[in-house]
């Protein structure tokens, strides 16, 4: 976000156009390490620059020990976990000034649900943090088929209320029938169809759909924000019946 | 205590190459030993995970790492394929990324802090392996500066173009010399023996490591108005008067000064000095190393203080 050049000219153009909205990975909320003071002050400073109106970062760790994990790691279920990452949410939100979004991540492990389970997890943490929740419904949707459990029913027993963005995406499953978190296609049907029943839910409200890798044609791309835009509107055309 | 307990020992599980047993109760016993500090209900939730899903997380950071690296080193990872010793098993990034992690594992968030674990790695793990290829240390070095030039914050004065650089064409020597100029922060000096910026392009566009030819230089690196990174093959004394006044304003009669002191010792004439000190001229300034005023107010005020 400090870095110059090409794409922070690019990004700047962008920004005389278009809302831009930031969204990190390595903010590490729910890391030991000590929070990066520096990182929150150059977030900041870049939020201001592109105008953006909130931020966002996942519910996880990506470093620990001073060693960068790269990935976004599951944090263990725990009472302690969730009074730590409400502590240092806080102290996020003070520092930024702006609204925090927390978003749920894809897991491959439990680390531990002894004590609750993730969605009871999620629920403490935004609501005793007061900060909102980014919810992933593809990383619901990857979730329950990773760990056996009823997507639609996970999301219910979320603090729906407080969802200020959802983000989108689709995979590619490997030639071993194996499949990862990986933003490189379509947003399949099972996921549009969790979409659909969480906008009853939430109500219109911000969409991101996530491909960053194996880019198609922007028409392709707008074709998926588009199914978004018509979600929504035929939600809306309900209601307003 | 108990939570960075846990997760200091999954990142152990992760990054350091702990071979797990397929059961779960053995995986508990292990966990005990190297995990003292987890409670007995900490590790045996540790053990319920499935060391193949643990996988997805390792083969997960190491390919990402790998692909960073090779991104932003390429003259360096084709070199360290070349010389990879036989006793470390079949080359892959993944096991290069792995090797590096042990050495000196990735501690920031940038893709510069990974190229320092890059260079600790060549220095400590490979260069004394690797007789065969004397240039790798100067090409991790010069991939590490090209990075961080690439990626370095804008500058209050932006790079000119070939256009701008007309402008001062028309000028006398006299008036040329007394116009002042800004040195950007980004700027690097990288010193090479090996001609590693030819070896670099042929490597880029035809895909082929070629031997690079023995050319000692002093060469500065700057991004230039169209971006990308661009080099300048400059005398010491001329390096050195644009590395001290980075972030600065000088008057180019500093820079002159310090060509004619070079020359001086070589015995060249003043206008054949001159005619190179031009031509350095505008390499620099299209290179992106040099940016020539007059600055109005706004801009000097952005400028450090002379």
């Amino acid at each position: 976000m400090d870095f110059g050049g090409y794409s922070r000219d690019r990004l700047m153009q962008i920004r005389e156009h278009y809302q831009i909205i930031s969204h990190g990975v390595c903010l590490a909320i729910g890391s030991t390490d000590p929070l990066d003071r520096e990182y929150l002050r150059r977030m900041k400073k870049f939020c201001r620059e592109i105008g953006s109106p909130w931020t966002s970062d996942h519910l996880c760790f990506t470093k620990v020990d001073h060693t960068n994990m790269l990935d976004l790691m599951p944090l263990p279920f725990t009472r302690e976990a969730v009074k730590h990452v409400v502590e240092r949410v806080r102290v996020v939100q003070q520092e930024l000034e702006l609204p925090f979004l927390l978003e749920n991540i894809t897991r491959y492990v439990t680390v531990s649900d002894r004590e609750m389970s993730e969605a009871e997890f999620i629920s403490e943490i935004v609501t005793q943090s007061g900060c909102g929740l980014l919810l992933d419904v593809t990383n619901v949707h990857l979730n329950s088929q990773f760990h056996g459990h009823d997507a639609w029913q996970f999301i219910s027993s979320l603090p729906l209320e407080r969802v200020g963005q959802i983000h989108l995406a689709g995979w590619e499953a490997a030639e071993d029938g194996s499949f990862i978190d990986s933003h490189d296609a379509p947003v399949p049907p099972e996921v549009w169809e969790l979409f659909k029943r969480v906008i009853t839910k939430t109500g219109p409200t911000s969409v991101l759909v996530e491909w960053d890798n194996l880019l198609p044609p922007v028409s392709r791309l707008l074709d998926e924000t588009q199914m978004a835009d018509r979600v929504i509107a035929s939600h809306a055309a309900q209601v307003a019946a | 205590m108990a939570l960075q307990a846990v997760l200091s020992a999954f990142r152990q599980l992760v990054l350091d190459g702990v071979e797990l047993p397929e059961a779960a109760s053995e995986r508990a016993r292990l966990f005990r030993e190297l995990f003292p500090d987890l409670s007995d209900l900490e590790v045996d939730d540790l053990a319920k995970v499935s060391p193949s899903r643990l996988g997805i997380y390792t083969t997960s950071v190491f390919s990402a790492e790998a692909s960073i690296l090779k991104n932003a080193f390429p003259l360096t990872l084709a070199a360290i394929e070349s010389s990879w010793p036989p006793e470390w098993g079949e080359y892959s990034g993944r096991a290069l990324a792995q090797r590096i992690h042990k050495v000196a594992p990735w501690r920031g968030i940038h893709s510069m802090s990974l190229g320092e674990s890059l260079i600790a790695f060549v220095d400590q793990e490979l260069a004394p392996r690797a007789p065969g290829c004397p240039w790798l240390r100067e090409a991790v070095t010069l991939e590490q500066a090209m990075l961080e030039i690439r990626r370095a914050p804008n500058e209050p004065i932006a790079p000119q173009g070939e256009a701008e650089l007309d402008r001062f064409s028309a000028l006398k020597v006299s008036e040329l010399l007394e116009q002042e100029a800004y040195v950007p922060v980004l700027v690097r000096e990288v010193s090479l023996s090996w001609d590693l910026l030819k070896a670099r392009r042929a490597l880029l566009e035809g895909g082929v490591l070629l031997e690079p030819e023995r050319r000692p230089q002093l060469v500065l690196g700057a991004r230039p108005k169209e971006y990308g990174v661009q080099f300048v093959a400059l005398p010491r004394e001329g390096c050195t008067i644009l590395i001290e006044n980075r972030g600065k304003r000088a008057v180019l009669s500093l820079l002159a000064e310090a060509f004619l002191a070079s020359s001086v010792e070589q015995g060249t004439s003043e206008e054949e000095v001159f005619r190179t000190f031009y031509a350095s001229l505008r390499s620099l300034v299209a290179a992106g190393a040099l940016v020539l005023g007059p600055f109005d107010t706004a801009e000097a005020r952005l400028m450090n203080p002379q």
